[in-house]
Order: C-alpha cells, then structure tokens, then sequence
C-alpha cells in the first residue's frame, strides 16, 4: 500500500515542536538515513529514505520537498535466522567440535559463542525483509499522514522522527482532532463529556 | 494525559460520531449540514459494533444492507456501538471509500478518486490533495457533530434513540433529495 498508488491505510499524528528549515529537514534525514546491515548480530536495521524507491539513500532534497510537504519514507528491515535451522546447524558444529578435540561436554559459554558464531554466518546468508512506511509531513498545518499501520511501524517512526527532528508525533485521535477543528471547545470541557446513553429499555 | 490515554478517553466520541454519520446517511441524505457543501456520507457494506457488557462482545455485519437491517438496530438497541464502519463520501464525481476506526479516526483501506497525474511528483501532488479533500470532508461533519454534541447532548441522545426505535419498528427514514440533487 502506498500513498502514492492503489488503496491505503492512513494515520495522522500531530506534529509538536519546531519545524526545521529545509538544511536541518534534510541533515536530519542524512544523519539517520537507512544504512544496510553488515557483519554482526544485527536483526533489525532502520532509517529514511527516497519515497519514490528504498534503495535511494539519502532522501533527495529536491524530492523531498513538495509544495507545503515534506515527503519521504522509513525503512525498516528485518533479518532472521529460522531457528530451528540455527539449532540444527549449532547442534552439528557441537558434534564436530567434541569429536574434533575429544570433548565430553562443552561448556555453557563455549555453547553461546559457538551458537554467536553460527548465527553470524547465517545472517550473512539471509536477505533481509524490506519494509517501507511513507511519510507526508504538512510543514505548514503540522501534521504528518503515514502508511504505518502497526503500533510497531508506529513505535519506529515516532522514536527515529524525535531523533532526527527533535518533534514529537502524537496520534490525532478524536479528542486532539476535536480541539483542533473546535477550538472553542476546551479541553475540559471535553474531558468531561459522558457518553450518551443509546440503550432501549424495552430492548 | 498521555496519547494512549487520550485515545482511550475519545473513544466514546468517535464510536458517537461514527453513528451519527450513520443516522445522517439515512435521515438527511448524507449531508453534513454545511451551509454549501454538496457532498454525501453514507454507510458501505460493513459495520463492526461491539459492547463491553452482554455476552456478546463484538458483531460484523458485511455486504448486503448492513446500515439498515434489523440485526444492526437489535444491536445499537442493546447498547453496542459502531467500532469500525465502511464509508462512502461523494462530492461531485468524485468518490471517497474507506474504513474508519472510531477509537483513532484512522482511514484503512482508502480508495481515492483516480489521479489524472502521469510523473510521479503529479500524482503524489494529486493524491495529496485529494486525501486532504476527503479528510475535509470528514472534518467538518466532526465538527458539526461535535457542536451539537457539545451544545445539547440530550437532545442529540433523544434523536438518536427516536432513530433507533424507528430503525427497530422498520419505519422508513425521512427521506430527503440526495445533496448533490439539491
């Protein structure tokens, strides 16, 4: 799904902060852009980039900013070893090794440094799992439409977007949206609304 | 507050604002009572309403006349609440098709009207704007729930019971010219 074609699901979240200029905007954007897994344990890997195609890092500036917009996307990739492959193939190193050194046992630690071992030249066999979540940030209205639909996709995009632009994203649910579109309606006063009693006594 | 909290809190008022676009949709054509505004809201196929008490929790009623059966009214009679409803916005041609959740006012699975842009910078621009129309439209029949949410709750209750009861009996809705026909 995509803002850019077919159907798609939507949250908003209100913008709280200063809006950066367009060079804090994009140094932002490079200081956290996605950078592809290399050796180590790493499972999961995020950062912006182009909301045309993933593989374009930085964002480009000039694709960047459109009109009152800001647009750009998160990627967040995913690398896992199944893990009953990984035990298969530990269990069969432990094998080697203990008749290789003619070892009764192998000690505890020995196992976890081996199972490191392992899984780290697994990781480098396994493709990663690429997933992009788009970003429409209105600089002038100070909100932000996305294409993350999961409270992890949401989670991510709240933390990095802190990190890189120093704003806080806080959902527009109905009462934030209501304060908005009514600003004579005062927080409180909306706070302290009960809700309408609908239930038939005859029912 | 804190925004988990903040949505918790609302949640009332969207699943409340949700059955009002449902009541509008079968009493005044859709409307959003704007002075000027030639769109419509209507209810699709698919209505999910739940409840914290009963022994039922949580019904889906999809396809068919979900928005108008009796198993919806039965429902709403008991006190469940629309959680989740398919909408259909119409303004001139163009056409607006999505799911909203009433504890967020998320928009799954939105169809948008066709974009006549060709480069990708056009047709985001177009879908961008068109997802601010749409979003439009759904605000200012927010904000005319909300006024009268706020202004006269009790009156606003009666209406909705008065509309339910009709609902249970099967008398037809007071029928107006579709906006657009105005």
């Amino acid at each position: 799904m995509s803002i850019l074609q077919g159907t798609v699901s939507l949250k908003r979240f209100v913008v709280l902060g200063p809006v950066p200029d367009e060079a804090d905007l994009q140094a932002g954007l490079e200081s956290d852009q996605f950078r592809p897994f290399h050796e180590g344990l790493e499972e999961e890997r995020m950062g912006w980039c182009d909301w045309r195609n993933p593989l374009i890092t930085p964002p480009h500036a000039d694709w960047v900013s459109q009109e009152r917009y800001a647009v750009f996307a998160l990627r967040i990739d995913t690398r896992r070893v199944p893990a009953a492959l990984l035990r298969a193939h530990v269990d069969l190193r432990l094998q080697n090794l203990m008749q290789q050194k003619d070892l009764a046992f192998v000690g505890r630690e020995a196992r976890i440094s081996l199972a490191d071992e392992v899984k780290v030249e697994l990781l480098q066999k396994v493709l990663p799992t690429p997933r992009v979540v788009e970003v429409a940030w209105d600089l002038k209205g100070g909100a932000l439409w996305t294409t993350a639909s999961s409270s992890k996709a949401q989670g991510a995009l709240t933390a990095l977007f802190m990190k890189s632009f120093g704003c806080e994203l806080q959902p527009l649910a109905p009462m934030i949206l209501a304060g908005r579109l009514c600003p004579a309606l005062t927080p409180e006063g909306l706070l302290a609304l009960d809700p309408l009693d609908l239930e038939l006594e005859e029912a | 507050m804190k925004p988990l909290e903040l949505i918790e809190h609302g949640r009332f008022l969207g699943e409340e604002f949700l059955l009002w676009l449902w009541m509008r949709s079968m009493t005044e054509s859709g409307s959003s009572g704007a002075d000027g505004d030639g769109s419509g809201c209507y209810v699709d196929d698919a209505i999910q309403l739940v409840s914290e008490r009963g022994e039922v929790k949580e019904i889906s009623l999809r396809k068919g006349n979900p928005s108008e059966s009796r198993e919806a009214f039965e429902a709403l009679s008991r006190g469940m609440r629309p959680s989740k409803m398919k909408l259909r916005i119409l303004s001139g041609d163009l056409e607006w098709v999505f799911t909203l959740q009433a504890a967020t006012l998320d928009m799954g699975t939105l169809k948008l009207p066709p974009s006549t842009g060709k480069a990708p910078h056009e047709r985001l621009h177009d879908r961008l704007f068109l997802l601010e129309e749409g979003a439009g439209h759904l605000e200012r029949r927010l904000q005319r729930f909300l006024l009268a949410r706020s202004d006269d709750s009790e009156g606003l209750q009666e209406a909705m019971r008065a509309w339910v009861r009709a609902g249970l009996t099967g008398e037809p809705a007071a029928a107006g010219e579709a906006p657009w026909e105005a």
